[in-house]
Order: structure tokens, then C-alpha cells, then sequence
């Protein structure tokens, strides 16, 4: 008996360390011609640079003429970036210009479906998205947006459907993906008021439809309703002042994103409107629309730098009904690189 | 004096232009295939070199003696032959005609960097004079903040040297004993020690891709090195009544672009000095007489040089040089406010001739410089030009692999 459960041990580690060699994929030896920097001939030129060596490359890379691997293709939705550039905001009136350097960083982490799942969970988070311009109000305060996490969670379906219980249950085909969205730890310091005014966006929650159906994440479109609370507080050194502002339900959201498989070109085009509520002025409208543009210019140790554009049109927020809801144009344009991705 | 030191430059560049006495189209024996000999023991010998070259199968042959002036074989050997891997009887010589091999009279083989002329006699056509010490005369006419010498002469002298480390990543360059002197007014300059390094790395710090057209690499490689410099003394510069003593200076340095033997770069350099300046200064003593003293000021240099040093052709018979150094001079005793510095000069070097294997070259130079610490005249400036021979000894031949 003993003899037997050895025989099958061993044939079992047998079969496991077969199927696992099986697996491993082994590094190709490539044929490249690496030449000094200094322009020497290469001892062999570029027809060594063969098939199989591109084939060797991981995917997302490519051989140049020399031999030497650089990173062609890149993923906006896994990345730690930092970014500067312009901010430039005027009101709807076209009066006064504000011009302010933004500095700002985040992080982005995204999964997406391999394709071939009836079903699977299609996430992505932004991580500490935060964005600074020093020097508003002649230098005297800071504007600062910070979230802490936002998550979105869309449920992939190949066919999706409802059920209804009925008896026998019903199922009904529809024409798209649902899912749901949060974010919490917002935080807005304002450039017209010092550091004592902070606005925190204690959470918001959204019900999301997508309806490109994509596995990937290159191209959707996405409209959600949600729910929306803001806290505002303001400190005189002795007392703190609170102001609610709340969406119950009342945020509606579209957004519609594409970018290149090679991850090199971003369109991103957003709309909102929210009436909210607050506890100080009551029901406003708040809208929004905005549009942002990137493109991988060059890329540092495979890093990317991007160009980037974005431009907004809608409801600023102020705290306490400051100045009351104002409307203007801010556009955002500078540079970003990855220091990882 | 200027105008004998006129006359030796025109004769060094028409010497120069006239080419010397070779140019005679005869096949050379080349120095690194075998030589094989045959000797009849009678005095009868001959050196072989036989290849075959496209089919052909020649050998070339040469004596072992310099030729004399009537064109016959003088007593004295040849210098520097390579020596016979065989030597054979006299009859070797029919049994490669039988095997078909045909006899070309040729040029004896000569070391690298060296060339022999129709007699066998050896002279050295190469010179590598970042290895050399040098002693120099020129006229040196300038024009300054207080008018124009057109008639100075100087006279300058230096050492330098260089390293290639291994796998030739690395250069250490040093100089020193380097000093001009300047006549009518007396003006003189002179470094004990200066030492500066390049690292070639194979391996780029690192690289840009860019993605604006079809997706290029541009490598940025670490072209890093430092340097120093000690012990340099300025006496009167720029006509002035002060003498600059610099302790030390220190600077790292970034090649732009340099090539394989990192002889020719392009060099972007940073770093700080530390000296004395001493000023003369004129003032009244108590009993209302003029009484000069000397004022000691010490200084800190910010400095950064950009320049390069270039080899016009492989034998190193051309050479450009090209140095802009500036600094912002702060004061020990008035750290509030800067007073810059700033130097330039283009040279050309051009060997013409050489003497005993020795170089002399035809040396150009064109320099400015601006100076605000100085005190006897604020705000200074001057060019000055530099035209004349220079001597160099121990100047090797240009290394291979270049």
C-alpha cells in the first residue's frame, strides 16, 4: 500500500515539475548588435535584427535600427505621474485672466478583462490625485485639490442581461455594462480664500452605465447618477463655520473616453450637472463640461513625458456661496511624466 | 626682435607647404606581416615579405642598409626593421620564382607613425602633442582697456601628458610647469599642476525616445569627469599692477561630445576657485607723501568653462583648441556683490616641420578677456593675438585605434 502512495507521490511531483517546466517561458538568446554610443560600426548590421528577435522583445517594445530596445507602446491607466503647466481660468464674462502655474501628481491603477470571460470586473483607481498652484491672491494663498481614492467598478458581461423573477425567470438583454463608482477624502483649498476655508468632499457614490461594451478600457462611455456630499468648513481661529452642500441622487455624470491601443493619444470628454442642495442658498445648478487631450511626445528610460490639454466650461465652486455660483473657462496645459507606469 | 620671429614663421610655413623631399610612389613593406631573408654568406642579402593579394603572389624585397648619396648601400643598417622570422640560403629566392612568386624592390617596413624615405633613412610623420613638452616664441600685439602694444613679444613653455585607462574608458590628462612670459611691460603666468579625467561608459546614463515622427532612441551617455588645478600664478595680468595667486580650483566637467580616445571632446565644465589677489595700491602716509602698499584680497570663483580641443587629421599635424571660461568673482572682504571674469581664446596649432623627429609647429592664437576685479582699472578689457613657433620634444607618435 505504501509502495503504492509513493509510486503515486512521485508520479504526481513527476507530472507537476513536467507541466511546470512546460510553462516557464525561457529567456531567447537575441542576436542584436549592440554598438558604441560614439557612432561605430556595428559588427553586424541591421539584418541581425531579425523576426525573432523582435519577437523576443516584451510586448510594447521595439528594436531600433542599432539594436537598441525602446518602449513604443504605454498604459495611461497604470501609472504614477507628476505634472506641471498653465492654468489659466477667466469668468464667463472674459474680464480678467488668471495665469498660475500648476504642480500636481497622482496615481492610477486599472484592470481590465483578457477578453475571452463571459464576465469580469473592469477597475480602475486614482490614488491621491492632487493638484497645487501656488500663489493666488497675489502670492498670499494656495489652490489645492486633493482626492484620496476614487474607485469605478464596471461589471464586463458578454451578454448582458437582467432577470427578472418571474416564474419562469425573464431575461432581458440590455445595452450595457452597469457598474458603480465612489470616491472619498476630497479636499479644496481655494486661491480667493487662506487656508482656514477648505472644502472636503466627504464622499460621492454613482450608479454607472456603460454602453460601448468594451473588455478594455481603451474606449467607453459611461453616464451615471449619484449622490453627492460636501462639507465646507471655515475657521475664525476660535469658532469653525460648516456649510452643507448635498446631491441626493441629483449628480448626473457622461463621460466618453478613447485612447490609442499603444496608449500614446488620450481623448477624454466629461459632462455634469448637479442640482444640489445647500444649506445656506438652498437648490443650485451646478454644470460642467470639460475636455482633456494627451499625447506620449517622448519618453525618458521608457518612462513617458506627455503634452497634455484640458479644458473646462461650468460652475466654480466657492464655499459659502461666495461671491454666489460663478461660471468661467479654466484650461490646464503642460506636461506629464510617469515615473512609473 | 618681432620681425626675426616673423621671418622664422614664414620660413616654418613655406617649409611647410613645400612638402620636404618624399613623394616617391615605390610599394612599402608593410609592418605586421613576416619577414623572411636570404643570405648567400658572401655578403649578398635581401629581406622578403611575400603575400598573396587577389591572385597575385609577390614578394617585396628590401636591404637591411641605408642608401647613400651615390645610391649604394652604406654601412649603416636601417633603423627600426623588423627582425627576419627566417633567414634562408640565397638559392630560397629560385624556389620562389618557381613557385610562381614575383619580386617588387619596396620601401622597408616602418614602425606606426613613422615613414622611411627613398634611402631607408626613418623619420616620424605622426605626432600625438597632448604627449610633449614645449617651448614657444611669438609676437603678441594687444589691445587693452588703456591702448594698443602691437609690438610685445612672449615666450611660453609646458608639459602634458595623458593616460588611457583600461579598455580605454577612461583618460586621465595632466599638465604642469606651464608658463608664459610677456615682455615690455613684464607679465607672466605659470601653473605648477593641472590634472583633468574623462570616463567613457558604454552604457548610457539615460535615453529619450521620442514620439513626434516615427519613434527614435537618442541615448545620453556618462560623459563625466573632474578636474583640478594648483598653484597658479598671474603677474600683472592684463598690464595691470596685480599679482592673482590661485591656491586651487575643482570642477567636474561633462564631455558633449567627445570620440573613441576622448583626445577630441567638447566639454562643459563647473566647479569653484580659491585664491589671493594682490593689489598695489598708492596712498598718502601721515606726512602726506605717496606711499604704496600692497592689499591682499582673497576670493572664492564660482567657474564654469566650456571648450574643446580638437585633431584636424590623423597625424595630428592640425590642431584646434577653443576655451571660454567665465566666473563670478566674490570677494572674502565683500561677499554682497560679484565681479566677473570672463576669458576666451581660439588656437590653432599647425605642425610644419620637425627637426630630428622633433615638431615645430606654427602656433595662432586669439584671446579676450574681461576683468572687473581689478583694481587700478575697473571694468577692463583686452584682446591680444599670439603668432609664432612653437618646439616640441618627446612628442610621440599618434596612438593606433583612433
Amino acid at each position: 500500500m505504501s509502495r503504492v502512495l509513493m509510486h503515486d507521490v512521485l508520479a504526481w511531483v513527476l507530472v507537476a515539475s513536467t507541466a511546470a517546466c512546460a510553462t516557464v517561458e525561457r529567456p531567447v538568446a537575441v542576436p542584436i548588435a549592440e554598438v558604441a554610443s560614439e557612432g561605430a560600426e556595428p559588427e553586424a548590421g541591421p539584418s541581425t535584427i531579425t523576426t525573432t528577435a523582435l519577437q523576443a522583445l516584451p510586448k510594447g517594445y521595439t528594436l531600433d535600427e542599432r539594436g537598441r530596445r525602446m518602449r513604443v507602446a504605454f498604459d495611461p491607466g497604470n501609472r504614477f505621474r507628476v505634472h506641471a503647466g498653465w492654468h489659466g481660468s477667466v469668468g464667463r464674462d472674459f474680464a480678467e485672466v488668471e495665469n498660475a502655474l500648476e504642480l500636481g501628481f497622482g496615481v492610477q491603477l486599472a484592470s481590465e478583462c483578457e477578453g475571452h470571460e463571459a464576465q469580469c470586473w473592469k477597475l480602475s483607481h486614482d490614488v491621491l490625485e492632487t493638484q497645487v498652484r501656488p500663489g493666488g491672491a497675489g502670492g498670499r494663498h494656495v489652490a489645492l485639490t486633493s482626492t484620496l481614492i476614487r474607485g469605478r467598478y464596471v461589471r464586463f458581461a458578454r451578454h448582458p442581461s437582467v432577470t427578472l423573477p418571474t416564474s419562469p425567470p425573464l431575461t432581458l438583454p440590455i445595452p450595457f455594462h452597469i457598474g458603480g463608482q465612489f470616491s472619498v477624502g476630497g479636499a479644496q483649498l481655494f486661491p480667493q480664500l487662506d487656508a482656514s476655508n477648505v472644502s472636503l468632499e466627504v464622499f460621492r457614490g454613482d450608479l454607472l452605465l456603460e454602453f460601448l461594451r468594451r473588455p478594455t478600457r481603451h474606449r467607453s462611455l459611461i453616464l451615471g447618477i449619484g449622490f453627492r456630499y460636501v462639507l465646507d468648513l471655515a475657521g475664525d481661529g476660535s469658532s469653525v463655520r460648516t456649510g452643507h452642500t448635498l446631491a441626493p441622487f441629483t449628480a448626473m455624470s457622461a463621460e466618453f473616453h478613447m485612447e490609442s491601443g499603444d496608449g500614446l493619444n488620450l481623448l477624454e470628454i466629461s459632462a455634469d450637472f448637479a442640482p444640489m442642495w445647500r444649506d445656506m442658498g438652498g437648490w443650485q445648478n451646478w454644470y460642467s463640461v470639460g475636455l482633456q487631450l494627451e499625447r506620449v511626445v517622448a519618453a525618458v528610460n521608457d518612462l513617458p513625458i506627455r503634452g497634455f490639454v484640458a479644458g473646462r466650461y461650468g460652475t466654480r465652486y466657492l464655499p459659502f456661496g461666495i461671491g454666489g455660483a460663478q461660471e468661467g473657462f479654466e484650461v490646464l496645459a503642460g506636461l506629464s511624466w510617469s515615473l512609473v507606469e | 626682435m618681432t620681425r626675426s620671429l616673423f621671418a622664422t614663421c614664414v620660413a616654418g610655413l613655406w617649409i611647410g607647404f613645400s612638402g620636404g623631399v618624399l613623394a616617391v610612389e615605390r610599394p612599402v613593406m608593410t609592418w605586421d606581416d613576416p619577414i623572411e631573408c636570404v643570405d648567400d654568406g658572401a655578403g649578398r642579402f635581401m629581406r622578403l615579405q611575400c603575400t598573396q593579394k587577389e591572385g597575385r603572389k609577390v614578394c617585396l624585397t628590401s636591404g637591411r642598409f641605408v642608401l647613400g648619396d651615390d645610391g649604394k648601400e652604406s654601412e649603416a643598417y636601417m633603423e627600426d626593421l623588423r627582425s627576419c622570422g627566417k633567414v634562408q640560403p640565397w638559392e630560397r629566392l629560385e624556389e620562389l620564382k618557381k613557385e610562381g612568386w614575383q619580386f617588387s624592390e619596396a620601401l622597408a617596413e616602418a614602425p606606426e607613425g613613422f615613414a622611411r624615405d627613398e634611402s631607408g633613412r626613418l623619420f616620424q610623420v605622426t605626432f600625438d602633442l597632448r604627449n610633449r613638452f614645449h617651448l614657444g616664441a611669438y609676437w603678441n600685439p594687444l589691445l587693452d582697456s588703456d591702448g594698443e602694444e602691437l609690438g610685445r613679444t612672449q615666450f611660453d613653455f609646458g608639459w602634458r601628458a595623458y593616460e588611457l585607462g583600461y579598455s580605454r574608458k577612461e583618460r586621465d590628462n595632466y599638465r604642469g610647469i606651464e608658463g608664459r612670459v610677456a615682455l615690455e611691460p613684464l607679465e607672466f603666468s605659470f601653473l605648477a599642476f593641472g590634472y583633468d579625467s574623462n570616463v567613457n561608459s558604454d552604457e548610457p546614463v539615460f535615453w529619450v525616445t521620442t514620439f513626434i515622427g516615427p519613434p527614435t532612441r537618442w541615448d545620453v551617455s556618462a560623459r563625466l569627469g573632474w578636474g583640478i588645478r594648483t598653484l597658479k600664478v598671474d603677474y600683472h595680468p592684463m598690464r595691470s599692477k596685480s599679482v592673482e595667486f590661485e591656491n586651487v580650483a575643482l570642477y567636474g566637467s561633462w564631455d558633449i561630445a567627445h570620440n573613441s580616445s576622448m583626445a577630441n571632446y567638447f566639454r562643459l565644465a563647473a566647479g569653484f576657485a580659491v585664491g589671493q589677489l594682490f593689489n598695489e595700491v598708492v596712498g598718502v602716509n601721515s606726512e602726506g607723501a605717496e606711499e604704496a602698499s600692497v592689499e591682499t584680497r582673497v576670493y572664492l570663483d564660482p567657474l564654469v568653462m566650456l571648450g574643446g580641443e580638437f585633431e584636424l587629421d590623423d597625424a595630428g599635424l592640425h590642431h584646434l583648441g577653443l576655451n571660454l571660461a567665465g566666473s563670478a568673482r566674490l570677494m572674502f572682504d565683500d561677499f554682497s556683490s560679484a565681479l566677473w571674469v570672463a576669458k576666451a581664446a581660439l588656437t590653432y596649432e599647425w605642425v610644419v616641420l620637425a627637426v630630428n623627429d622633433q615638431p615645430v609647429s606654427v602656433y595662432v592664437e586669439a584671446s579676450g578677456q574681461y576683468r572687473e576685479d581689478l583694481p587700478d582699472v575697473p571694468q577692463k578689457y583686452e584682446a591680444r593675438g599670439l603668432l609664432g613657433l612653437r618646439f616640441s620634444f618627446w612628442a610621440p607618435p599618434q596612438p593606433g585605434g583612433e
